[in-house]
């Protein structure tokens, strides 16, 4: 118990996921049989972060475990500051949703909202983190900070997407500010960096925006999630075909993504993508990740839009 | 006066910066700009139109200030200590996830190495140069261009604020460059646009050097390059539809010869004329399609070995024309006839064999009225012009530093002397030439590469092939859409179109 304050002090939320002691492996027959059956084993939550994990799961014939991080208020107010720390311990699988969009509201100037992930995966593993986008309503200011540690034989799929705004209010990108960072190490060494951030001239902002609502970036990184997109990851790295328009509600682009500086050894991919609409972007995010659906035992962006 | 700071920063000083478009490409073929219709018909005018290009060469800018001007900064501050150096280079590379940018970055920081350390050889300093030159090609610097650019700052001692200028100030170039290769505006237009602009660096070097964290802030525009490469393929399957219709019009020719042959028995057309053209034709059917050479890459997708731009290309398609029309030869019915030859009076009118050369003569600018004067002449040298310009375009794009690459606009320019127009488009050709010499002649001919297409020239061959089927007993014109599922074979491709007239018989 004591364990539990004093991370409860420090984190808003704690996750641990095991492999099930009494669980084989599941039945070859079953859809995700890479992984072994798992269990939470530690689950701390305060305000005004919850998680949540479903009664029923529904992935329980995958032997995926679904996890839910919810924020009280449906957002993040300012002065809100969350830290989430999951770690998924070898030979597990877990899926991390949202409920809903995430919102991040409107703040006074000069304060921020902070959101700090920290993930751990480990050997066999695999974590798909798969929220649904984060709203950024006008002068919202929200700074997003995640670090994945990845074991060398372990599987990530992150999911970090953005939606420029109220759409029956005209809002589109007037959030005051949106710093996000996404880091990712692979047995200690930084594989990946990608730090984003929008503010300052407006103008400028809403030019280069043009008409997309959404912006996001999908890293994928192991061979059993690299195995199962592949097929997605070809389909986006293929040119137009001549005579045939871009199509410019969306683009989509996929970038190798490296373990070394000698560019030798690809680990994962970096899929980047923005769309003009929101539901285009749940569809087209949700085609590219379908793989991933099947091995999670669902899609968790099935109701969401 | 320091006359070395002003050599780095010369536009002639082939580091391959001017190959790049730092994503201005991309946003004008992937987003509704509206500067650039599909086919390149569109020009920026004055008003709203440019007000907007304005603004997304700025979203570049501040882009390139964010993410690569701190760099610079911090490599000036390493005053020259390699370790320091290569833990920046290291942080760049992880930093840089965009595939099309790294590959530019590292290409051009490679290429700065290299070039230092011979043009400055006798400077004070020259040691620096080869430390850094040594360490690049050892393997402990990847290279990218803002951290070596920064080093060799600080050996001309420079400031951080003079190299952050310089480098900004070659980016805005790049870019305007680029807009007038993509044909945006003209040469003039884009130095007013250029003094325009300039006038908003002060203000973007004076916030980059104040960066902590390196980032991106206009993260479409970073979308968008990383997309690059479908454009690209784009591009290169309009190469491959020129290279399509030179088989097709070169098979057409020699369909044309045959048939004169035959109809006026001459033996010296059969015996002098005809071998010539027929190694000529087999010369742009064969070995000629090996346009840009694929080889599997570590990611199960096939790559090229260099991109016109002088960067790399994913491909998952075979080089033949994609999504457009092909050649193939038509099956025969299951209870029909066998195939047989068709007697010469059974083939097309004679006055057919016309139609591919003065095809021909039209595209290539030629006027109706020369062509007729001599058709022959023309047909040989189109068929010469034809094959060794897109050789040496096309070689010159994938092999840097070979010596082809200097003769493909060599020979674009003859051909412009001799009344091709089309060959020697873009009102950069002659300085880009200039790179042919260079120890990056890839560059000068890789940026002409996409300047062919980006040529009202390219857009008739795109607009002619595929739509013109030859006369007569030709092979079936079949259209393959989508490409990727249609698995196609090259050399069983080229085998189909050989040059075989008991082929066409339906």
């Amino acid at each position: 118990m004591s364990l539990g304050n004093e991370l409860l002090s420090e984190l808003e939320g704690e996750v641990e996921v095991r492999s099930d002691d009494h669980g084989a492996y599941l039945n070859a027959t079953e859809k995700c049989h890479e992984f072994c059956c798992s269990k939470v084993s530690l689950l701390l939550s305060r305000y005004p972060m919850k998680i949540w994990i479903p009664q029923i799961n529904p992935a329980r014939r995958s032997g995926c475990t679904w996890l839910f991080g919810v924020q009280f208020g449906g957002g993040l107010v300012e002065g809100d500051n969350v830290r989430c720390k999951i770690t998924v311990q070898a030979n597990c699988c877990v899926l991390y949703a949202s409920l809903g969009q995430n919102k991040a509201y409107q703040c006074a100037v000069g304060k921020t909202v902070c959101q700090k992930n920290d993930f751990h995966v480990g050997p066999n593993s695999a974590l798909f983190v798969l929220p649904d986008p984060t709203l950024l309503q006008k002068e919202s200011a929200l700074s997003q900070y995640q670090v994945t540690r990845v074991a060398s034989n372990g599987n990530l799929v992150l999911l970090d997407w953005y939606i420029s705004g109220r759409e029956g209010l005209l809002e589109h990108w007037e959030g005051a500010s949106l710093r996000s960072v996404n880091s990712i190490h692979m047995d200690g060494v930084e594989i990946f960096r990608d730090v984003m951030c929008l503010s300052g001239d407006l103008t400028l902002r809403r030019a280069s925006m043009g008409k997309y609502r959404v912006i996001g970036l999908c890293v994928v990184v192991g061979d059993v999630v690299g195995r199962h997109l592949a097929d997605a990851i070809k389909a986006l790295s293929i040119g137009n075909s001549y005579g045939v328009a871009a199509d410019t509600n969306q683009i989509v682009a996929c970038s190798p993504l490296y373990s070394d500086c000698s560019d030798t050894v690809v680990c994962g991919h970096v899929i980047r993508f923005c769309y003009s609409t929101t539901i285009t972007a749940y569809e087209g995010v949700a085609d590219i990740l379908n793989p991933i659906f099947a091995m999670a035992g669902g899609n968790p962006f099935e109701k969401n839009y | 006066m320091n006359f070395d700071v002003l050599q780095l920063i010369d536009s002639a000083f082939p580091i391959g910066s001017f190959a790049h478009s730092g994503g201005l490409e991309a946003v004008c073929t992937l987003t509704d700009t509206g500067f650039r219709g599909p086919r390149g018909d569109t020009t920026i005018r004055d008003g709203p139109e440019f007000e907007k290009f304005e603004q997304w060469t700025l979203c570049i800018l501040e882009n390139a200030g964010c993410l690569q001007v701190p760099f610079v900064r911090d490599a000036i501050g390493a005053n020259g200590n390699i370790e320091e150096i290569a833990q920046l280079d290291r942080k760049l590379h992880v930093l840089m996830s965009n595939h099309v940018g790294k590959r530019a970055s590292l290409q051009q920081g490679k290429s700065l190495a290299a070039l230092v350390r011979t043009t400055f050889s006798r400077h004070p300093q020259a040691e620096c140069f080869q430390a850094l030159s040594d360490a690049v090609t050892g393997g402990r610097l990847a290279g990218h261009f803002p951290v070596v650019f920064g080093f060799v700052c600080s050996v001309f001692q420079l400031d951080a604020e003079s190299a952050a200028g310089i480098f900004l100030f070659g980016v805005l170039r790049a870019l305007i460059g680029s807009a007038v290769r993509l044909g945006l505006f003209g040469p003039i237009k884009a130095q007013e646009t250029q003094n325009n602009l300039q006038c908003r660096l002060p203000d973007l070097i004076e916030r980059s050097l104040v960066i902590t964290e390196p980032h991106i802030c206009h993260p479409v525009l970073e979308i968008a390059q990383s997309a690059h490469d479908k454009i690209l393929s784009y591009r290169v399957s309009r190469n491959n539809m020129a290279l399509g219709w030179w088989r097709c019009r070169a098979e057409h020719v020699a369909v044309a010869l045959t048939l004169l042959t035959n109809a006026f028995a001459v033996p010296e057309i059969s015996t002098q004329i005809l071998p010539p053209i027929r190694r000529l034709v087999r010369a742009v059917q064969g070995p000629g399609s090996n346009l840009v050479t694929l080889r599997p890459s570590s990611s199960g997708s096939t790559r090229t070995r260099d991109s016109l731009l002088g960067e790399q290309m994913y491909f998952d398609e075979p080089m033949v024309p994609s999504g457009h029309h092909r050649l193939v030869p038509t099956p025969p019915a299951p209870n029909s006839e066998p195939a047989v030859t068709p007697a010469p009076t059974q083939g097309p009118p004679l006055w057919s064999a016309f139609i591919p050369l003065l095809a021909m003569s039209r595209i290539a600018g030629v006027s109706k009225g020369s062509a007729e004067k001599g058709i022959l002449p023309l047909l040989m040298s189109s068929l010469a012009g034809s094959s060794n310009t897109l050789a040496g375009t096309t070689i010159g794009g994938t092999m840097p530093g070979n010596p082809l690459a200097a003769l493909g606009p060599g020979l674009g320019g003859a051909l412009d002397g001799l009344g091709f127009r089309g060959f020697g488009m873009d009102p950069f050709g002659g300085l880009l030439d200039g790179f042919g010499g260079g120890p990056m002649a890839g560059f000068g001919a890789a940026f002409d590469g996409p300047g062919l297409m980006s040529n009202p020239f390219a857009g008739l061959f795109g607009t002619s092939f595929g739509h013109r089927s030859p006369p007569g007993n030709s092979p079936a014109v079949q259209r393959i859409n989508p490409p990727s599922q249609v698995p196609v074979d090259v050399a069983q491709h080229s085998s189909r179109t050989s040059l075989n007239t008991n082929l066409h018989t339906p």
